[in-house]
Protein backbone atom coordinates (compact mmCIF):
# COMPACT_ATOMS: atom_id res chain seq x y z
CA UNK A 1 0.00 0.00 0.00
CA UNK A 2 1.20 3.58 -0.99
CA UNK A 3 1.33 5.74 2.25
CA UNK A 4 1.73 8.98 -0.05
CA UNK A 5 -1.48 8.95 -3.03
CA UNK A 6 -0.08 8.47 -6.70
CA UNK A 7 3.84 7.58 -5.72
CA UNK A 8 3.65 4.46 -7.33
CA UNK A 9 3.44 5.55 -10.97
CA UNK A 10 5.74 8.82 -10.11
CA UNK A 11 8.28 6.63 -9.83
CA UNK A 12 7.89 5.18 -12.63
CA UNK A 13 7.34 8.06 -14.31
CA UNK A 14 10.79 9.41 -12.86
CA UNK A 15 12.07 6.20 -13.61
CA UNK A 16 11.25 6.10 -17.56
CA UNK A 17 12.50 9.67 -17.88
CA UNK A 18 15.83 8.96 -16.13
CA UNK A 19 16.26 5.93 -18.57
CA UNK A 20 15.62 8.50 -21.09
CA UNK A 21 18.02 10.73 -20.44
CA UNK A 22 20.74 8.43 -19.89
CA UNK A 23 19.69 7.12 -23.69
CA UNK A 24 20.40 10.81 -24.85
CA UNK A 25 23.70 11.54 -23.02
CA UNK A 26 24.95 7.83 -25.13
CA UNK A 27 23.68 9.73 -27.66
CA UNK A 28 25.47 13.29 -27.70
CA UNK A 29 28.96 11.27 -26.51
CA UNK A 30 28.70 9.18 -29.67
CA UNK A 31 28.15 11.99 -31.95
CA UNK A 32 31.12 11.76 -33.79
CA UNK A 33 31.55 7.67 -33.29
CA UNK A 34 32.02 6.76 -37.19
CA UNK A 35 33.05 2.96 -36.17
CA UNK A 36 31.01 0.73 -33.54
CA UNK A 37 31.28 -2.71 -32.66
CA UNK A 38 28.71 -3.85 -35.32
CA UNK A 39 30.52 -2.22 -37.63
CA UNK A 40 29.33 1.29 -39.14
CA UNK A 41 28.65 4.44 -37.92
CA UNK A 42 26.73 5.07 -34.39
CA UNK A 43 22.96 4.73 -34.43
CA UNK A 44 20.97 7.10 -32.55
CA UNK A 45 18.71 4.84 -29.47
CA UNK A 46 15.35 5.83 -29.05
CA UNK A 47 13.40 4.57 -26.02
CA UNK A 48 9.97 4.01 -26.41
CA UNK A 49 7.23 3.49 -23.43
CA UNK A 50 4.55 1.62 -22.73
CA UNK A 51 2.01 1.86 -19.81
CA UNK A 52 1.88 -0.71 -16.98
CA UNK A 53 -0.41 -1.65 -14.38
CA UNK A 54 1.57 -2.05 -11.13
CA UNK A 55 0.71 -3.84 -8.14
CA UNK A 56 -1.23 -1.02 -6.20
CA UNK A 57 -3.19 -0.81 -9.79
CA UNK A 58 -1.59 2.34 -10.25
CA UNK A 59 -1.37 3.07 -14.16
CA UNK A 60 2.65 3.77 -14.20
CA UNK A 61 4.68 3.75 -17.18
CA UNK A 62 7.60 1.27 -18.37
CA UNK A 63 10.50 1.38 -20.66
CA UNK A 64 9.26 -1.09 -23.10
CA UNK A 65 12.62 -0.78 -25.42
CA UNK A 66 15.33 0.66 -26.47
CA UNK A 67 15.78 0.61 -30.29
CA UNK A 68 18.65 2.42 -33.01
CA UNK A 69 17.26 4.67 -35.41
CA UNK A 70 17.80 3.11 -38.70
CA UNK A 71 17.99 6.26 -40.34
CA UNK A 72 20.79 7.09 -42.71
CA UNK A 73 23.40 9.77 -41.21
CA UNK A 74 24.89 12.43 -44.00
CA UNK A 75 28.41 11.27 -45.69
CA UNK A 76 31.15 13.60 -46.12
CA UNK A 77 34.19 12.89 -48.28
CA UNK A 78 37.28 12.47 -46.04
CA UNK A 79 39.50 10.23 -47.49
CA UNK A 80 42.17 10.36 -45.13
CA UNK A 81 39.71 9.27 -41.95
CA UNK A 82 40.84 5.91 -41.21
CA UNK A 83 37.08 4.88 -41.35
CA UNK A 84 36.60 6.16 -44.45
CA UNK A 85 35.16 3.77 -47.42
CA UNK A 86 37.27 2.99 -50.41
CA UNK A 87 35.41 5.88 -52.27
CA UNK A 88 37.01 7.97 -49.17
CA UNK A 89 33.47 8.49 -47.88
CA UNK A 90 32.62 8.66 -44.09
CA UNK A 91 29.27 7.72 -42.75
CA UNK A 92 28.72 9.89 -39.87
CA UNK A 93 26.17 8.88 -37.15
CA UNK A 94 22.80 9.75 -37.67
CA UNK A 95 22.41 11.58 -34.01
CA UNK A 96 21.53 15.60 -34.54
CA UNK A 97 22.65 17.80 -31.86
CA UNK A 98 19.99 20.71 -31.77
CA UNK A 99 17.05 16.98 -31.59
CA UNK A 100 19.07 15.85 -28.76
CA UNK A 101 18.62 18.69 -26.84
CA UNK A 102 15.17 19.21 -27.99
CA UNK A 103 14.92 16.00 -26.08
CA UNK A 104 17.17 16.59 -23.27
CA UNK A 105 14.78 19.66 -22.54
CA UNK A 106 11.54 17.66 -22.84
CA UNK A 107 13.04 14.60 -20.47
CA UNK A 108 14.09 17.45 -18.16
CA UNK A 109 11.03 19.08 -18.00
CA UNK A 110 9.25 15.19 -17.57
CA UNK A 111 11.65 14.61 -14.84
CA UNK A 112 10.70 17.73 -12.99
CA UNK A 113 6.80 17.60 -13.70
CA UNK A 114 7.02 14.01 -11.75
CA UNK A 115 9.12 15.34 -9.05
CA UNK A 116 6.64 17.70 -8.64
CA UNK A 117 3.83 15.70 -8.24
CA UNK A 118 5.85 13.87 -5.23
CA UNK A 119 5.96 16.60 -3.76
CA UNK A 120 2.25 17.65 -4.10
CA UNK A 121 1.24 14.16 -3.45
CA UNK A 122 3.55 14.06 0.09
CA UNK A 123 2.24 17.66 0.68
CA UNK A 124 -1.36 15.96 0.48
CA UNK A 125 -0.54 13.08 2.83
CA UNK A 126 0.77 15.39 5.79
CA UNK A 127 -1.87 17.54 5.30
CA UNK A 128 -4.31 14.40 5.78
CA UNK A 129 -2.22 14.43 9.31
CA UNK A 130 -3.66 17.43 10.29
CA UNK A 131 -6.97 16.39 10.33
CA UNK A 132 -6.67 14.79 14.14
CA UNK A 133 -5.14 18.25 15.44
CA UNK B 1 -47.58 20.17 60.25
CA UNK B 2 -43.92 19.33 61.62
CA UNK B 3 -42.05 18.72 58.70
CA UNK B 4 -39.85 16.52 61.02
CA UNK B 5 -42.48 13.90 61.91
CA UNK B 6 -43.57 13.58 58.26
CA UNK B 7 -39.88 12.39 57.50
CA UNK B 8 -40.42 9.85 60.38
CA UNK B 9 -43.43 8.54 59.21
CA UNK B 10 -43.56 4.63 58.53
CA UNK B 11 -45.62 5.52 55.52
CA UNK B 12 -43.56 7.81 53.71
CA UNK B 13 -40.61 5.46 54.58
CA UNK B 14 -42.66 2.27 52.66
CA UNK B 15 -42.79 5.11 50.08
CA UNK B 16 -39.10 5.48 49.40
CA UNK B 17 -38.08 2.10 50.27
CA UNK B 18 -34.82 2.26 49.82
CA UNK B 19 -33.16 -1.15 49.17
CA UNK B 20 -36.26 -1.59 46.06
CA UNK B 21 -34.55 2.07 44.18
CA UNK B 22 -31.34 0.66 44.77
CA UNK B 23 -31.71 -2.34 42.61
CA UNK B 24 -34.50 -0.51 40.05
CA UNK B 25 -31.71 2.28 39.49
CA UNK B 26 -29.62 -0.86 38.92
CA UNK B 27 -31.34 -2.90 36.82
CA UNK B 28 -31.87 0.64 34.91
CA UNK B 29 -28.09 1.11 34.66
CA UNK B 30 -27.45 -2.28 33.51
CA UNK B 31 -30.47 -1.89 30.28
CA UNK B 32 -28.44 1.65 29.47
CA UNK B 33 -25.32 -0.09 29.79
CA UNK B 34 -26.11 -3.07 27.51
CA UNK B 35 -25.98 -1.61 23.91
CA UNK B 36 -22.81 0.39 24.94
CA UNK B 37 -21.04 -2.40 25.94
CA UNK B 38 -22.26 -4.17 22.51
CA UNK B 39 -20.98 -0.86 20.36
CA UNK B 40 -17.80 -1.63 22.59
CA UNK B 41 -17.39 -5.40 21.59
CA UNK B 42 -18.02 -4.87 18.10
CA UNK B 43 -15.60 -1.73 18.18
CA UNK B 44 -12.99 -4.24 19.63
CA UNK B 45 -13.36 -7.14 17.07
CA UNK B 46 -13.26 -4.26 13.83
CA UNK B 47 -9.99 -3.52 15.37
CA UNK B 48 -9.07 -6.49 15.52
CA UNK B 49 -10.05 -7.48 12.18
CA UNK B 50 -8.57 -4.61 10.89
CA UNK B 51 -4.71 -4.79 12.70
CA UNK B 52 -4.76 -7.90 12.96
CA UNK B 53 -3.23 -7.60 16.57
CA UNK B 54 -5.91 -10.65 16.75
CA UNK B 55 -6.78 -12.68 20.22
CA UNK B 56 -3.84 -10.91 21.73
CA UNK B 57 -5.48 -8.03 22.85
CA UNK B 58 -8.16 -10.09 25.08
CA UNK B 59 -5.24 -12.13 26.20
CA UNK B 60 -3.03 -9.04 27.55
CA UNK B 61 -6.11 -6.93 28.41
CA UNK B 62 -4.36 -4.13 26.49
CA UNK B 63 -5.00 -2.90 23.13
CA UNK B 64 -4.06 0.36 23.06
CA UNK B 65 -0.60 -0.57 24.01
CA UNK B 66 -0.53 -4.21 21.40
CA UNK B 67 -1.90 -1.81 18.60
CA UNK B 68 0.76 1.03 19.43
CA UNK B 69 3.36 -2.23 19.35
CA UNK B 70 2.48 -3.35 16.07
CA UNK B 71 2.23 0.04 14.72
CA UNK B 72 5.72 1.09 15.95
CA UNK B 73 7.00 -2.34 14.47
CA UNK B 74 5.29 -1.55 11.02
CA UNK B 75 7.57 1.84 11.04
CA UNK B 76 10.46 0.59 11.60
CA UNK B 77 10.08 -1.84 9.02
CA UNK B 78 9.78 1.45 6.37
CA UNK B 79 12.10 3.17 7.86
CA UNK B 80 14.76 0.03 7.38
CA UNK B 81 13.34 -0.15 3.79
CA UNK B 82 14.45 3.71 3.74
CA UNK B 83 17.84 3.03 4.94
CA UNK B 84 18.44 0.16 2.56
CA UNK B 85 17.31 1.79 -0.54
CA UNK B 86 19.60 4.97 0.50
CA UNK B 87 22.55 2.52 1.00
CA UNK B 88 22.11 0.20 -1.78
CA UNK B 89 22.56 3.90 -4.24
CA UNK B 90 25.58 4.98 -1.99
CA UNK B 91 27.46 1.61 -2.83
CA UNK B 92 26.46 1.85 -5.89
CA UNK B 93 24.08 -1.01 -7.05
CA UNK B 94 20.95 0.94 -7.60
CA UNK B 95 20.85 4.01 -9.31
CA UNK B 96 17.51 4.83 -8.63
CA UNK B 97 18.11 8.46 -6.46
CA UNK B 98 14.37 8.60 -6.37
CA UNK B 99 13.30 5.31 -5.42
CA UNK B 100 15.74 6.16 -1.87
CA UNK B 101 14.20 9.72 -1.57
CA UNK B 102 10.31 8.09 -1.97
CA UNK B 103 11.23 5.68 0.54
CA UNK B 104 12.39 7.94 3.13
CA UNK B 105 9.67 10.12 2.50
CA UNK B 106 7.27 7.13 3.25
CA UNK B 107 9.40 6.55 6.39
CA UNK B 108 8.84 10.30 7.88
CA UNK B 109 5.24 9.93 6.88
CA UNK B 110 4.04 7.03 8.93
CA UNK B 111 6.67 8.19 11.35
CA UNK B 112 4.68 11.39 11.38
CA UNK B 113 1.55 9.24 11.34
CA UNK B 114 2.68 7.18 14.08
CA UNK B 115 3.41 10.00 16.08
CA UNK B 116 -0.10 11.94 15.19
CA UNK B 117 -1.87 8.26 16.62
CA UNK B 118 0.28 8.27 19.81
CA UNK B 119 -1.27 11.86 20.42
CA UNK B 120 -4.56 10.64 19.88
CA UNK B 121 -4.48 7.92 21.91
CA UNK B 122 -2.88 10.07 24.73
CA UNK B 123 -5.73 12.63 24.22
CA UNK B 124 -8.40 10.14 24.85
CA UNK B 125 -6.26 8.58 28.03
CA UNK B 126 -5.55 12.00 29.61
CA UNK B 127 -9.94 12.65 28.43
CA UNK B 128 -10.76 9.81 30.43
CA UNK B 129 -8.54 10.10 33.65
CA UNK B 130 -10.15 13.97 33.57
CA UNK B 131 -13.69 12.36 33.63
CA UNK B 132 -16.07 13.20 36.59
CA UNK B 133 -17.43 10.12 38.59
Amino acid sequence: MDFIPGIGATASGLDAQRVRLEAIAQNLANINTTKTASGGAYQRQVVSFVQELDRAGNMGVRVDSVTSDKSEGVSRYEPSHPHADEKGMLQMPNVSLSHEMVDMLSASRAYEANLSVAKTSRSLAQKALEIGR
Amino acid sequence: MNPISSAYNPQVFSQFSVPKQDAELLEMGNSMAEPFQKSLESGIAGLQSTHGVGSSIRANGSPFIDSIGGFVKEVDAKSKEAELARSSILSGESNNIHQAMIASQEAGVSFSLMVEMRNKVLETYQELMRLQV
